[in-house]
């Protein structure tokens, strides 16, 4: 399942260049490609909407502003316009004082088992990462300080835990995540042909 | 974190107690002050950045993992109008000027005469600020310095407010600078708190501030400042937070 990163995408590049010089056709390009990637993630960290939407634009108003800014050496397009979602996101929701829905993110057995997730929406050959394949107590623990910005004895308070737990469930799910990456790649190593 | 050592403001962690925090760093579930600590570790120790590295693909592929749902159609309309709701001046994509040099010299010959009234009421501290004016204007007539201009944000938005952050691309471990103009004074009990915004989210303050005609703060990079992606500036209690907790009335991208 997992592809390890080898392309740059040399293309958005060029976009975030053109728009960095005022070109709304490449400005358009760009949001019609990843609009409901930003959108995605906004709405996964705010579970609201409208506060989703407000966040999608400002983050298209600063890459229409500021994509001189966008150094491609940092990154793909759309990791760097995903970065800056969680970033503004997360910052609304600790303003707002938000946290995240308790009878949503502990109920174990509700946890998100989309069918679909951003990385499938793009031929971007970012390595592809399924969260499913973690111990639910170990996802929810990543999840809650990766998407919600909750430190760990945020976390352990929330999930009535001690903190210790929370340390474990969080270094043994991303290290457990490394091991299948690595593992992958390996077996990609051997037969060059069969996943690219 | 039982070994620990405080040095300053500043905790220091070895090469074995940072390998035991770097995924919760990673992750962004260290607090602050644990997360520095490890950060300032990594851009010092080679073999703990290798291990670090091992995660990058990893940390990455998390952005991609939410489900995927469509925009609606009211949002890519409002999208789709930003163009001609913010229309472009002189496309510069890398650098923005601001202000000009001599608008710059005037703020800081302001900044200088403030620091003369001063310099009268307590003359050993206003000698430190005098300096520190003229060596701001000589670093700042050098070609290599990078200007950034804030974003006002909502709180601040009936208030004349201009904003940059200037810094050296040829040097970025060198101290930037903040400069602002009418700046209204906080709310009482508050003050303004720098942050400096990393890739991963986590904030870095930058230093605390009041308001005034012209509010110019030196700001010490804790590492670089190639290793900051955005500044923003929030309402915080008047002896500042450990993390952004009030209203952001600034933004900009580095």
């Amino acid at each position: 399942m997992l592809l390890l990163a080898l392309i740059l995408d040399e293309d958005d590049t060029d976009l975030m260049h053109r728009v960095a010089h005022g070109d709304e056709a490449a400005f358009r390009h760009l949001y019609e490609k990843y609009l409901d990637a930003v959108y995605s993630m906004a709405l996964k960290i705010t579970r609201d909407p409208h506060m989703a939407e407000d966040i999608a634009q400002d983050v298209f108003l600063r890459l229409w502003q500021r994509a001189g800014q966008y150094r491609s050496q940092r990154g793909r397009v759309l990791t760097w316009l995903l970065s800056i979602t969680r970033n503004h996101a997360i910052d609304r929701i600790r303003y707002d004082n938000r946290r995240p829905v308790a009878e949503e993110e502990l109920d174990l057995t509700r946890l998100e088992t989309a069918n679909r997730t951003i990385w499938q929406a793009f031929e971007d050959d970012v390595l592809r990462l399924s969260l499913d394949e973690l111990p639910p107590e170990q996802r929810q623990c990543l999840e809650l300080a990766f998407f919600y910005g909750l430190s760990h004895s945020d976390i352990a308070e929330m999930l009535n835990v001690p903190l210790g737990t929370v340390k474990s469930r969080i270094r043994l799910g991303l290290q457990k995540l490394r091991a299948i990456y690595l593992e992958e790649g390996q077996e990609q190593s051997k037969s060059p042909a069969s996943d690219v | 974190m039982k070994s620990e050592k405080r040095t300053g403001m500043r905790i220091t962690v070895n090469c074995r107690e940072c390998l035991e925090q770097l995924e919760l760093y990673l992750v962004g579930a260290l607090p602050e002050d644990e997360a520095a600590a490890v950060r300032f570790h990594l851009h010092t120790c080679q073999t703990c950045a290798a291990e670090a590295a091992t995660y990058a693909p990893i940390i990455e592929a998390l952005h991609y993992t939410p489900p995927l749902v469509a925009a609606p159609p009211t949002l890519v309309e409002r999208v789709a109008a930003l163009p001609a709701q913010h229309p472009r001046a002189a496309a510069h994509p890398h650098r923005t000027r601001w202000p000009s040099w001599n608008t710059l010299a005037a703020v800081l010959v302001i900044g200088l005469l403030f620091a003369n009234i001063w310099l009268y009421r307590n003359w050993r501290t206003a000698q430190t600020e005098l300096q520190q004016q003229r060596n701001l204007i000589a670093h700042l007539a050098e070609e290599q310095w990078r200007a950034v201009h804030l974003n006002v944000d909502e709180p601040l938005q009936t208030a004349p407010v201009q904003a940059a952050f200037y810094y050296s691309e040829d040097d970025p471990t060198a101290p930037g600078y903040l400069i602002i103009r009418n700046l209204p004074p906080p709310p009482a009990g508050k003050a303004y708190q720098l942050w400096l915004i990393r890739p991963d989210g986590v904030r870095d303050s930058g230093g605390l501030f009041r308001g005034g005609e012209t509010v110019v703060l030196p700001v010490e990079p804790p590492t670089s400042w190639h290793a900051y992606q955005e500044l923003g500036v929030t309402i915080e209690p008047a002896e500042g937070s450990p993390g952004p907790t009030g209203p952001r009335v600034l933004n900009g991208g580095l």
